[in-house]
C-alpha cells in the first residue's frame, strides 16, 4: 500500500487535487477490520491525515458545535457539554463498536466512508449537521442530509476533504436514538432511527433510518405524516410511509421484512403520547 | 445456610469432612472442595503474556506457511498459474495439485515463504482457474424432512413437529497448527492440540525419527472444544514436511476465516418427531427421525433424542447423516447433546401445553431418577418458577418466559500416569503430560498434589504439557480430571509415604507414625519438624511417587438448568436474565475452576441458541461468514446473571464437568422463549425474525 502523509490541510488538498483516486484515512476503524478480506484494497494509496491535529478540535460557539474532522467518538464522549445539549450524539457514540474503535473512529470518517449503517450519521443528521467541504479552491458547507447521492456516493469532488462537521445549537422537546442490532455491543445496525423535534413553532421534525436504504436515509414521508398530525393508532399506520421513504434489503444481517416491521414498532412506540395525534 | 450432604472422597486422599462454606452464591449438598478460592496458577501469565502459546512461538530464522483452498463449495481446480506468486519477495516454495474439491476450504496445496506477508501476497497474486459444479448446502437440499405420521392408539394428546439446529463452528480463541522445529537427528512440536501423546504419535513418517527424538511441547492451548484431538492434523503434517525438508523451523496456523471452513464443527440437524401422551403426562409411543447434516464427511453427526434422561415408552428412533458441499463435523463439546437436548427439551414443553400442564411438572414426572427430581424442585426455588405465567398469557412488550432444561453424562478414565518428586529443599514438583486447553489442569494437579501431601499449594511446581513427561490422556469426553486427579493424588501419596519411610528409618519409627498437616511433619500426632527441615534428610534426587491408576469413584454427572428470559414482541430480541444451572460433578477440586467450566457451558450454550450459524452461499457453497464480525458470539452485554450450583450427589471421585453444562442451556432457552410469547421457535438459532414470525404465527 502507498500512504501519504501531509503536514497541513493545504498540503493535504494538494495531494488531493494532484491524484483524484486519493483514500483520505483518519481513524481506519473500517478499513482495517476489512482489510484481510479485501486484498483489491491493498494496492490503493492513502491519505493519512493522522498529523493534521488542527482537525482533532471541538468548538462551541453560539450558534453552533463545530467537529473538526479528526474529532473522535471518545473525544465528544468526553465533552462536558454535548451531553445536555447533543445527547443523542453520545447515545450513538457509546454504541460505536467498543472502546477502541470509539477512541480511533472519527465523526467525519463515519460520513465519508459512506455506509448505509452508519451510526454517527443520523444522529448527525437529524440535528440538520451540515458538512464542510475544503479543496485548493476554499470551502463550501453542504447540508448532510443532502450530501449521499447514493450507495457509498456523495456529493464530495476528488479533490475535496471533509474538514469539519457544523452542527446547529437549536432547542429540541423530542430526542431519541435506536439501534437494533444482532447483540447489544459489537454489531453492525439492522435498524436505526434518530428523530428530533424542535421546540420552535410550528414543531420540526426530523426522523432519520439507517440499514434500511442505500444510504442513511431522511424519511421525509414519515415527517410529513408528524408535521400533518395525522392520527396513527398502531404501527402498521407508518407502513405506507416507511414504504415510500425507504428500501431495505435481505443481508447477512437481516431481511428486508424485519426491518420495515421493526421501524415501524421503534417509530409508533418512540413517538406514542409524544404527539397527540399518535395514541 | 443449606447444610451438606454426602462428602464424596477420592481414595488416597485424606479424610474430608463436609463444612458449610462462605459463598458469594449457591452451593448445594457440596462436599468439601479441595481448594476454594485459588485463582489460576498461570493466570497472571496468560494475562500479561508471559505464558507463551504455540502460535507465539515465532522462532528465528521460521518459514510460514498458508495452505491453498478452495472458495466455493464444489469447483475443480483446472490450471494453476504461480508464475506471479513466485516472483513474490520471500517466496521460498508453492505446491499446488489441481483436483476436483468438494468443499469450500479445502486444501489443494501450499505456499511457504519467509514471512506471513509474503505468504499472504503469494496467496494473493495466485491465479487459479476454478471450474464450479453445483452444490447442496443443507440436509434439506437431499432429504425433504416433513411430519410424520403415527400416534399410538391410546394417547390422549400426540404431538408433530420438526426441530433444527445449525452448525455451530469452532471459535477456540487460538486457531489450529503449531510450530515444527527439525533440526536434523532432533525436532521440538509446539502444538495447538488437545492431546500432547495423540500428536507425538500422530506423525508417523512425517518427521522420519523416532518418537524419543523429539518431544511435544503445548503447556498453553487457547482452546479447544473437541476440534484439537485426534493427532497433528494437516497443519503440523504441513509443518513438520517443511521443517524437516528446509531444517528450519515451520510455522503453520490457520487464520480465523480457516478456523471456520476447515477445521471441524458441530454439525446441524433436523428432527421430525411425533410423541404421544396421556392426560397424566406419561409418553406412551413416538417416533423420533433424526438427520445429521455432516458435511464432506459420512458420519458424526449423531443427535441425541431421545436422550435417556426422560422414560419414553415405546418411541423409535432412526438417525441418518446427510453429507452436503461443506466442511465435515468434529467433536464439539458434548457432541450430538445441545442440539438433541434442544429438540427433545421443546417438544416436551409443547406437549405439556397441548395438556395443560406446567412443563417442570412433566419433566419431574419424567425425568429417570430422583436426582433429576431433586434439582428440578431445587431449581425451581431458586429461578423463581412461582412467577411463571402460562403460556402466551402475557400481553405486554417485554414478555418473560421461564424454561428448564436437563443433562446428563457418563463416567470414564482412560488411565495416564502421573509423577510427584519430593526434593530436598522441600520444593514438590507434580508432572504430567496431560495439556491444559483453558480449564485450569495446571491449578488442579497442584492442588491435587499439595492436598494429597497436605502442604500449600505455594510449595508446588506443576508441569505439564509435554510429551517428555509421564503419558496423561487427551481432553476429550471430560475425562482429563476424572484421570488425572486419583492418579496426582495417588502419586502425591506415595512420594509423601517415600518420606516417611526415609524419616521412619532414620529415626528408628513407622512410616505409620507420621504425617503432615499445613506444612508441618507430625509425629504420632505431635510436631516433628518443618517441611523444610524434614525433606533436608531427603538423598540429594529426593523421592518420587509415580501413579497410573487412581480411584475414579463411582457415579455420573448430572445436571438441570433454568433459563428466564424477556422477550421485546415489537423487535423479537430476546434479553436472556438469569441462569441457575445445577451441576453435581462429584469431589470438586477447586471451587473457583469448577464454577468458571459451568459458567462457560451456560455461556456457550447460549450463543448456540441466540446466535451462532454457519451461513453457506446456496448458489457456490461459499461460507459468508467466515469471521467474528459477522459469524455472531454471545457478547458480555448479553449475558445474563448465571449461577453456578454445584451439586454432590452420591458420586465420589472426580466427575465430568467440561462437557454437560452445555447440553441443556439452548433447549431451557428456547422453553422460555416458548413461554413467553406462546409459540414455539422451532429452529436455532433464535433470532429476532424468527421470534416476530412465531408470534405472527401464533396470533394468525
Amino acid at each position: 500500500m502507498n500512504v501519504l502523509l501531509p503536514n497541513s490541510l493545504a498540503e493535504a488538498c494538494d495531494f488531493c487535487a494532484k491524484q483524484p483516486d486519493l483514500i483520505p484515512l483518519a481513524g481506519a476503524t473500517d478499513l482495517l477490520v476489512h482489510w484481510p478480506l479485501r486484498q483489491a484494497e491493498h494496492d490503493k494509496t492513502y491519505l493519512d491525515l493522522s498529523k493534521l491535529q488542527e482537525l482533532r478540535t471541538i468548538t462551541w460557539s453560539a450558534n453552533s458545535l463545530t467537529l473538526g474532522a479528526l474529532t473522535t467518538y471518545w473525544d465528544v464522549l468526553q465533552d462536558p457539554r454535548a451531553k445536555s445539549d447533543f445527547p443523542l450524539l453520545i447515545e450513538s457514540a457509546r454504541q460505536v463498536g467498543a472502546i477502541q474503535i470509539q477512541s480511533r473512529g472519527t465523526w467525519a470518517g463515519n460520513i465519508a466512508n459512506g455506509s448505509p449503517a452508519a451510526d454517527g450519521v443520523p444522529v448527525l443528521m437529524a440535528y440538520d449537521a451540515s458538512v464542510a467541504l475544503t479543496s485548493k479552491s476554499g470551502t463550501r458547507s453542504v447540508p448532510l442530509h443532502e450530501y449521499y447521492t447514493g450507495y457509498r456516493k456523495s456529493v464530495r469532488r476528488s479533490d475535496e476533504l471533509i474538514s469539519a462537521i457544523s452542527i446547529p445549537l437549536r432547542r429540541y422537546d423530542f430526542a431519541v436514538f435506536h439501534k437494533v442490532g444482532a447483540r447489544r455491543a459489537q454489531a453492525i445496525t439492522k435498524i436505526g432511527l434518530a428523530m428530533t423535534r424542535e421546540s420552535a413553532k410550528p414543531a420540526t421534525w426530523r426522523v432519520v433510518a439507517n440499514s434500511v436504504a442505500a444510504t442513511v436515509k431522511r424519511c421525509a414521508a414519515v415527517e410529513n405524516l408528524l408535521h400533518a398530525g395525522a392520527p396513527i393508532r398502531k404501527p402498521e399506520d407508518f407502513a405506507a410511509a416507511i414504504a415510500s421513504d425507504v428500501t431495505p434489503i435481505d443481508d447477512i444481517r437481516s431481511t428486508a421484512d424485519y426491518r420495515r416491521t421493526v421501524m415501524a414498532r421503534l417509530l409508533y412506540h418512540s413517538l406514542k403520547g409524544v404527539s397527540p395525534a399518535i395514541s | 445456610m443449606i447444610k451438606t450432604d454426602v462428602a464424596p472422597t477420592l481414595a488416597g486422599g485424606p479424610t474430608l469432612i463436609p463444612t458449610d462454606m462462605p459463598t458469594t452464591n449457591r452451593p448445594m449438598n457440596m462436599g468439601q472442595s479441595m481448594d476454594d478460592n485459588t485463582s489460576r496458577l498461570d493466570g497472571v501469565a496468560k494475562i500479561t503474556g508471559a505464558a507463551k502459546y504455540s502460535s507465539d512461538m515465532l522462532l528465528p530464522n521460521a518459514v510460514f506457511a498458508r495452505f491453498v483452498r478452495c472458495p466455493f463449495g464444489a469447483a475443480n481446480l483446472e490450471t494453476v498459474d504461480d508464475s506471479a506468486a513466485r516472483k513474490v519477495p520471500g517466496v521460498i516454495d508453492i505446491e499446488i495439485t489441481p483436483k476436483a474439491c468438494t468443499y469450500n476450504g479445502q486444501p489443494v496445496g501450499h505456499v511457504v515463504a519467509e514471512s506471513p506477508v509474503a505468504v499472504n501476497r503469494a496467496l494473493k497474486a495466485l491465479k487459479l482457474n476454478w471450474k464450479k459444479d453445483s452444490v447442496k448446502t443443507s440436509i434439506r437440499d437431499t432429504k425433504q424432512v416433513g411430519l410424520l405420521k403415527g400416534n399410538a392408539p391410546d394417547a390422549d394428546v400426540t404431538i408433530r413437529a420438526v426441530y433444527s439446529t445449525p452448525v455451530q463452528t469452532h471459535s477456540s480463541l487460538e486457531t489450529h497448527g503449531g510450530v515444527v522445529d527439525h533440526k536434523g537427528d532432533k525436532a521440538t512440536v509446539y502444538a495447538s492440540t488437545q492431546g500432547t501423546f495423540s500428536v507425538r504419535d500422530g506423525f508417523g513418517d512425517a518427521l522420519s525419527l523416532k518418537g524419543s527424538d523429539f518431544e511435544v511441547v503445548c503447556e498453553y492451548v487457547g482452546g479447544g472444544f473437541g476440534s484439537k484431538l485426534g493427532g497433528p492434523g494437516k497443519e503440523l503434517m504441513l509443518a513438520a514436511k517443511l521443517s524437516q525438508k528446509l531444517k528450519r523451523p515451520a510455522y503453520v496456523m490457520c487464520n480465523r476465516a480457516e478456523e471456520h471452513l476447515d477445521t471441524g464443527n458441530r454439525p446441524s440437524s433436523v428432527t421430525s418427531v411425533w410423541l404421544s401422551l396421556k392426560k397424566d403426562g406419561s409418553v406412551v409411543g413416538g417416533e423420533v427421525m433424526t438427520y445429521g447434516g455432516v458435511g464432506v464427511a459420512n458420519g458424526g453427526g449423531g443427535c441425541n433424542v431421545p436422550s435417556g434422561r426422560y422414560t419414553f415408552a415405546n418411541v423409535n428412533k432412526s438417525h441418518e447423516d446427510v453429507s452436503f458441499n461443506a466442511g465435515g463435523p468434529r467433536a464439539f463439546r458434548a457432541p450430538g447433546r445441545p442440539q438433541g437436548a434442544f429438540a427433545e427439551e421443546l417438544m416436551l414443553d409443547e406437549a405439556a401445553a397441548e395438556l395443560g400442564m406446567d412443563p417442570l411438572a412433566l419433566k419431574r414426572k419424567l425425568a429417570i431418577d430422583d436426582v433429576y427430581r431433586e434439582m428440578l424442585d431445587q431449581g425451581a426455588k431458586l429461578i423463581g418458577w412461582g412467577e411463571r405465567k402460562a403460556n402466551g398469557s402475557q400481553t405486554s412488550v417485554m414478555r418473560t418466559g421461564f424454561g428448564v432444561g436437563i443433562a446428563g453424562w457418563g463416567s470414564a478414565s482412560p488411565g495416564g500416569n502421573a509423577e510427584v518428586v519430593i526434593h530436598p529443599d522441600g520444593s514438590v514438583e507434580s508432572r504430567t503430560g496431560t495439556q491444559d486447553i483453558g480449564t485450569g489442569q495446571r491449578t488442579t494437579m497442584g492442588i491435587c498434589t499439595a492436598d494429597a501431601i497436605g502442604i500449600p499449594l505455594s510449595m508446588v511446581t506443576v508441569q505439564i504439557g509435554r510429551s517428555s513427561l509421564p503419558p496423561g490422556p487427551g481432553s476429550g469426553g471430560s475425562v482429563t480430571s476424572p484421570t488425572t486427579a486419583p492418579t496426582m493424588m495417588n502419586a502425591a501419596t506415595q512420594a509423601r509415604t517415600k518420606l516417611f519411610e526415609v524419616l521412619a528409618r532414620q529415626g528408628g519409627d513407622n512410616a505409620a507414625d507420621f504425617t503432615v498437616k499445613d506444612g508441618v511433619v507430625l509425629k504420632r500426632g505431635e510436631k516433628f519438624l518443618s517441611w523444610k527441615d524434614a525433606c533436608a534428610k531427603l538423598p540429594a534426587d529426593g523421592v518420587m511417587g509415580s501413579a497410573s491408576t487412581g480411584d475414579g469413584g463411582k457415579g455420573n454427572s448430572q445436571g438441570v438448568q433454568f433459563v428466564k428470559v424477556v422477550v421485546d414482541c415489537e423487535t423479537g430480541i430476546i434479553y436472556p436474565k438469569h441462569v441457575i444451572a445445577i451441576q453435581s460433578c462429584g469431589r470438586v477440586i477447586c471451587r473457583k475452576t469448577a464454577e468458571s467450566q459451568i459458567i462457560g457451558g451456560v455461556i456457550q450454550g447460549l450463543s448456540y441458541g441466540m446466535f451462532e450459524n454457519r451461513i453457506l452461499d446456496r448458489n457456490v457453497g461459499a461460507m459468508v461468514n467466515p469471521n467474528l464480525e459477522w459469524y455472531k458470539i454471545l457478547g458480555p452485554c448479553e449475558m445474563p446473571h448465571i449461577e453456578p450450583v454445584l451439586w454432590a450427589h452420591g458420586q465420589t471421585g472426580v466427575k465430568a464437568l467440561g462437557e454437560p453444562p452445555t447440553i441443556p442451556t439452548a433447549g431451557a432457552l428456547a422453553c422460555a422463549v416458548f413461554n413467553a410469547i406462546g409459540a414455539p421457535v422451532r429452529h436455532l438459532p433464535l433470532t429476532p425474525d424468527k421470534v416476530l414470525s412465531a408470534l405472527e404465527g401464533a396470533r394468525s
